[in-house]
């Protein structure tokens, strides 16, 4: 990168707009020094970070603290925080809070994570090949994804919900098939600008397929893009997720995720408050972290940002 | 520009089109029928429960279904006594013709009607929703781009975020509460007020004879269902303007504005907000629509008499007409919401010519 | 400062302040106590018609604006004459059990005057009757007014005098008796007035607003999704106190039951159906300890039901002869000791107290403990050992001495009787509960724990009720489902809709378990044709009907539900009984706020 950055240089010494062409760091180590000096993103990062190792880990935790979180003890139910042996206390059924709130953390974030990659690809292909290709492959695509998304889409949700009844494999396909489309649009207009660029008819004319230019020119060319995409739509779904319980469409008993437990606590919300409280809180943290680095990440890409 | 609200408005039918035939398709395809549900006692006989699915035209395929909703029966025998032979013209018009059929939950009932008991509910609670999110939003928006990396600026951003990531079910659970049972009584401890709830804790109107009163006698019902349901769109709206706040700022004409050396108010104001506003009417249409989705769980847990929770329940009851009906309906009004959004963008961005 | 305000809502929850109650005995006066708010989670009514309405929501309107033909009384359960709200004064059988004659009150009115007559009955029986409207209630007579087939056993209704109604059954059954009560009486005078003999047109207008009325409430005021509003009557001759109290009744729809028990400690309503999960609320919690509340038994069992029969090839009970079809054991389930073996592995005191907090009657047959035929002796013996002692005599062996792996088939009943292969095979099925329900799935988590532990692989899963739940059930192709019945009043032991081999249909029937016992049945036929009904004879009948349920188990019979109804803090003159909490609304001073 340097090395062409000078021979540009060489080329055109007395070009006045020297610095654009010679950029002083690339996109990327811009982007870190900007992130490295805003310090709610790094926070969000490293709780992210915490969250997911502890989810990750929820069955090494568990084991660890010989806590299972499908045993049942009725007889020791709504236990309190920090009562012995479970750190968390019990649910209704007498079931470890902590180690359901682990395995359910891994739920739900895999689900996030899960739904939001499988999205990003069909959106980016789908969206790829569309502004690539124009036409009635265009025509047609935006026609499909303009009447998906006129419907509002909870209602899709709970109709595919009730048609597929959601487990955590079926929720992802779910949330995919109605996820799509903002990546679609997003990524069709940018490859819809970048095809005419020089850099893109250069690789043409170089005898490039459409195939590799589309995915080694026009997708790594808005990987800024995708990624604050991505970490939007990972905390939308968390938050989707959780809805879907609450209207009875979201992931069943005896399967924890962090919106069933939060649902569920509601019933419980007097008698053992921290039923409600735990869920709810992890649910609002991971969102937050990943709104935060979203809007972070986002400000961190931004060429027009002047340092 | 008339031509290009026609080209849109056209463009809009096959969009409608495609909507009917995935919903009505998935719809069917879900297992379970609505006769199973409505008549699930012990009481009903057998051959009571068949003669309302001939009678509700729930046995026939998904494309004699789907044919007489879109264009009805009434060019076509059917078997009216239900004896297995064809006997009489059909009496459905079908939507073409403004027909939406009879739901099968409320029999008797147009969906059309159902609907429109309910419409003005949802329309009133969204409008102050989208007045209350863009309003706040784009103050705080513009407030935290001219004051860029200062404090409140980065207060508004952790506001912003939060304000989004609170599960809104829960965080309506949590104000109904708070303002219906624990502050009361706090307060009652203190020898302020009577315990009884500060605000209503869900609803539409007084629970009292006569009527809805006038809105403007009945805000304070509004209050926290708008409050819970616009605190998303404070946050989105705020953050948005703030970019393009930003984007309007770094521009050359704004550079050239304070060059001339007119004062910073009038630069902010006058030539700033106004066209980083244009950018803003995109996301207008999305909003309304995200909000007419997402008003289900709002109007669930206040209890706000809305189409969201006629549609609910209409999908766990199966009620096919009025699932259609208000599909088509949202659909429309969606749709008109994205229209609308094209078009202030195009009177805003004198950049865009049709 | 978001931050802030929520955890000031998370402190402050918990510190609620007692709430000062006072009492006194008597109303104010006629429209002086207050305004009636209840909240429904039932949704909006479908009609205002007791002649084409079905659903509770409906029923639950109507029912305040027109008498009953045959009063239930609140105290007993029973049907009983001269009920306040209700027409007879009286009634006999003939000899033959097959002519009922009714008497009627003389001193009521509709309340534009009208005096109330057999007239105002018939009209609502032809109606029904014509065939012309969708009436749920049409099946109660043997054939429609045009000579086709209903399947019912009321041969005729027809009036001698104003006073006077006579009902001729085909069959004296015992059972039939009800079965006058199902249609209700309308203002023949308005009606017919309105629509003559086209008994069709009232489905064209299902809320129409009912001008006259008889009924403590009268003049419905409708808002959809929100609201509906009945006003005290003053002219209502049966009222308790000899006035309406309230000035108003209003029902408001609520959609989330979480909501509607803070909306009411909050006292926006005067009543509250306690749910079952928060009963302990009001039971322990120091803030909730003032509401007056009542706990009592309800009319209604939640069970799992068991299916006999083969679920991959579903079959109907009766061929097209009305013989009964043998039909394929189900290959866990259609052997007898495993279904007694599932009895005895669940310890039911551990899921009453542990999941219901206590609010739960334990039986073991079909009926309640507050009918005349209960048999408290009838109780399944929480035995694990003798659990897996059955498994093992049925053929299912413990093959590596580890209860915690399944069971394996060793000549069990189906590899006996129908596939040899079997053999081998694991003693696996599937538990279902339909989904929402939080004390639903914890029961069924506990079925699934408790089955485990004896050797069963219990694969328990909570379902979307209208997707799934209910087409496997009907469809006849689950396992072990959860469901529970709520038995109407008066309640009867008759089993004829849910363990008959004619309801026994694939996709539609009620005796989804394939359930076929002859004795059985024939012991009930002839339980209603006791002559005169009497209620000793026939509880003789039945308490054999009941051992046969308690042995053959078509069901885990598990538990009559505790039910808790609370009120506000100072409301006057409610006097809850286990067969109505609201029969005296007409009585109450409620302290609901209507402006916050």
């Amino acid at each position: 990168m340097k090395a062409k950055s000078r021979n540009i240089r060489a080329l055109a010494p007395e070009n006045r707009e020297e610095y654009e062409f010679t950029p002083s760091l690339t996109m990327w180590q811009r982007a870190l020094k900007r992130i490295s000096r805003d310090r709610p993103t790094l926070g969000a990062i490293v709780t992210l970070l915490i969250l997911a190792a502890f989810s990750i880990l929820a069955p090494v935790i568990s084991d660890a603290l010989q806590i299972d979180p499908n045993t049942q003890d009725l007889r020791n139910n709504y236990a309190e925080l920090f009562a012995i042996g479970h750190p968390l206390g019990t649910d209704e059924l007498g079931r470890d809070h902590l180690s359901r709130l682990l395995y359910g953390g891994q739920i739900s974030l895999g689900i996030a994570f899960a739904a939001a990659f499988l999205s990003l690809g069909i959106g980016v292909a789908v969206g790829a090949f569309a502004g690539f290709y124009g036409g009635i492959a265009d025509d047609s695509i935006i026609w499909f994804v303009t009447t998906l998304t006129s419907i509002p889409s909870l209602f899709l949700l709970i109709l595919i919900s009730a048609l597929l009844s959601p487990r955590p494999t079926t929720l992802v396909i779910i949330l995919s098939i109605l996820g799509w489309t903002g990546t679609t649009r997003l990524v069709r207009s940018e490859a819809y600008a970048i095809r005419e660029q020089e850099f893109v008819i250069a690789a043409r004319a170089l005898g490039a397929s459409n195939l590799r230019i589309m995915f080694l020119h026009i997708v790594p060319n808005m990987f800024s893009l995708l990624i604050v995409d991505l970490s939007f739509s990972l905390g939308s779904l968390i938050l989707t997720e959780s809805a879907l319980s609450f209207l009875g469409f979201g992931i069943r008993a005896p399967t924890p995720t962090w919106g069933n437990m939060l649902n569920g606590g509601l019933d419980y919300a007097r008698r053992a408050p921290h039923l409600v409280f735990l869920p709810g809180l992890l649910i609002t943290l991971t969102v937050f972290c990943f709104f935060l680095l979203g809007d972070g990440l986002r400000d961190a890409f931004d060429p027009k940002i002047a340092d | 520009m008339q031509e290009y609200i026609l080209r849109r408005l056209l463009q809009a039918i096959p969009t409608l089109f495609g909507i009917t035939i995935i919903v009505y398709a998935i719809m069917l395809l879900v297992p379970g029928d609505p006769v199973s549900l409505l008549a699930f006692d012990p009481k009903i006989r057998q051959d009571e429960r068949e003669r309302l699915a001939r009678q509700l035209g729930v046995s026939d395929p998904f494309y004699i279904q789907y044919l007489r909703w879109l264009i009805g029966d009434d060019w076509m025998m059917v078997d009216s006594n239900l004896d297995g032979e064809l006997d009489a013209w059909g009496d459905n018009y079908g939507i073409l013709r403004g027909d939406f059929g009879t739901s099968f939950k409320f029999r008797g009932s147009n969906p059309l009607e159902l609907i429109g008991e309910r419409l003005g509910a949802t329309i009133e609670l969204n409008t102050f929703v989208l007045l209350l999110g863009t309003s706040g939003g784009l103050m705080i928006g513009v407030l935290a781009a001219v004051y860029r990396g200062r404090m409140f600026d980065r207060a508004t951003r952790m506001f912003a975020v939060l304000g989004i990531s609170i599960p809104t079910f829960w965080l309506g659970f949590m104000l109904i509460i708070l303002f219906g049972i624990v502050l009361p009584r706090f307060l009652e401890g203190y020898g302020v007020g009577s315990g009884r709830p500060i605000l209503p804790m869900g609803g539409r109107c007084p629970p009292v004879r006569g009527g809805c009163p006038p809105i403007y006698e009945r805000l304070h019902y509004l209050i926290l269902p708008v409050s819970a349901s616009a605190l998303g769109g404070i946050a989105g709206w705020s953050r948005f303007m703030r970019a393009t706040m930003l984007d309007t700022i770094n521009s050359d004409f704004m550079r050239t504005a304070f060059a001339k050396g007119l004062p910073a108010r009038s630069v902010w104001y006058r030539h700033g907000f106004r066209n980083a506003i244009a950018p803003l009417t995109v996301f207008l249409g999305p909003a309304i629509l995200g909000l007419i989705g997402g008003s289900v769980i709002i109007e669930r847990i206040f209890t706000w008499p809305g189409v969201g929770l006629l549609l609910y329940d209409a999908l766990l009851s199966r009620d096919h007409p009025v699932i259609m009906a208000s599909v088509v309906i949202g659909s429309v009004l969606a749709i008109g919401g994205l229209i609308l959004s094209d078009i202030l963008h195009a009177i805003f961005d004198p950049r865009i010519r049709y | 400062m978001k931050r802030v305000f929520v955890l000031a809502a998370v402190l402050l929850l918990w510190i609620v302040l007692p709430l000062s109650a006072q009492d006194a005995d008597e109303a104010p006066g006629p429209g002086l106590g207050g305004i009636v708010i209840t909240s429904s989670t039932a949704g909006d009514p479908a009609t205002f018609n007791p002649l084409i309405g079905g659903d509770t929501a409906s029923s639950d309107v109507y029912s305040w604006l027109y008498p009953s033909i045959i009063g239930v009384s609140p105290f007993t359960g029973l049907e009983e004459p001269n009920l306040a709200g209700a027409m007879a004064a009286g009634w006999e059988y003939d000899e033959s059990g097959t002519v009922l004659t009714i008497h009627l009150r003389q001193d009521i009115a509709w309340n534009d005057g009208t005096p109330i007559t057999s007239t105002d009955y018939l009209w609502a029986v032809e109606a029904t009757r014509s065939g012309q409207i969708d009436s749920p209630r049409a099946g109660i007579f043997e054939t429609m007014a045009d000579g086709t087939p209903a399947g019912g056993n009321i041969v005729n209704i027809e009036a001698p005098d104003d006073y006077t109604v006579v009902v001729t059954f085909n069959k004296a059954d015992c059972i039939s008796f009800s079965d006058v009560n199902d249609v209700t009486p309308v203002p023949a005078h308005v009606f017919s007035a309105l629509y003559g003999d086209d008994f069709a047109a009232m489905m064209d207008e299902p809320r129409r607003i009912p001008t006259v009325s008889f009924g403590a409430f009268k003049d419905v005021e409708f808002a959809a999704g929100e609201r509906i509003s009945l006003l005290a009557d003053q002219d209502y001759p049966d009222a308790m106190l000899g006035f309406v109290s309230p000035s108003e009744n209003v029902t408001l729809q609520v959609a989330d039951e979480n909501v509607a028990t803070e909306r009411f400690i909050g006292g926006e309503f005067s009543i509250l159906g306690v749910p079952a999960t928060r009963q302990e609320d009001f039971r322990s919690d120091p803030d909730l300890k003032e509401f007056p509340r009542f706990e009592f038994t309800g009319n209604g069992f939640t069970f799992f039901g068991m299916n006999h029969a083969n679920p991959d090839n579903p079959q109907p009970g009766l061929d097209e002869d009305g013989n009964v079809i043998p039909q394929e054991p189900h290959p866990v389930l259609g052997d007898v000791l495993v279904r007694q073996a599932i009895s005895h592995a669940v310890d039911m005191d551990a899921l009453i107290e542990g999941i219901r907090d206590g609010n739960g009657f334990k039986v073991a047959t079909h009926t309640i403990p507050t009918s005349w035929v209960y048999n408290p002796e009838l109780q399944y013996e929480y035995n694990p050992e003798l659990a897996m002692e059955k498994l093992t005599q049925a053929g299912w062996l413990d093959h590596d001495d580890n209860p915690d792996t399944a069971r394996i088939c060793q000549d069990c009943l189906f590899a006996r009787e129908v596939d040899a292969e079997f053999n081998g095979s694991e003693l696996t099925l599937d538990l279902h509960v339909p989904a929402g329900s939080e004390i639903g799935e914890q029961m069924g988590l506990f079925f699934q724990a408790e089955m485990n532990k004896v050797g069963f692989n219990a694969i328990f899963e909570a379902i979307d009720w209208g997707s799934a739940f209910l087409p496997e059930l009907t469809g006849q192709t689950f396992d072990m489902n959860m469901l529970g019945w709520s038995l109407g009043l008066p309640v009867d032991p008759d089993i004829s809709p849910f363990y008959y081999p004619d309801v026994d249909v694939p996709g539609s029937g009620f005796n989804f378990v394939s359930y076929y016992n002859a004795e059985l049945i024939e012991l009930n036929d002839q339980a209603r044709v006791v002559p005169g009904c009497d209620t000793e004879a026939r509880a003789e009948l039945y308490a054999r009907v009941q051992e046969i349920l308690f042995n053959d188990m078509p069901y885990f019979f598990m538990y009559v539900s505790e039910s808790m109804t609370a009120v506000l803090p100072g409301t006057k003159n409610w006097n809850p009984t286990p067969f109505s909490r609201t029969y005296s609304t007409d009585a109450w001073v409620s302290p609901a706020v209507t402006q916050p």
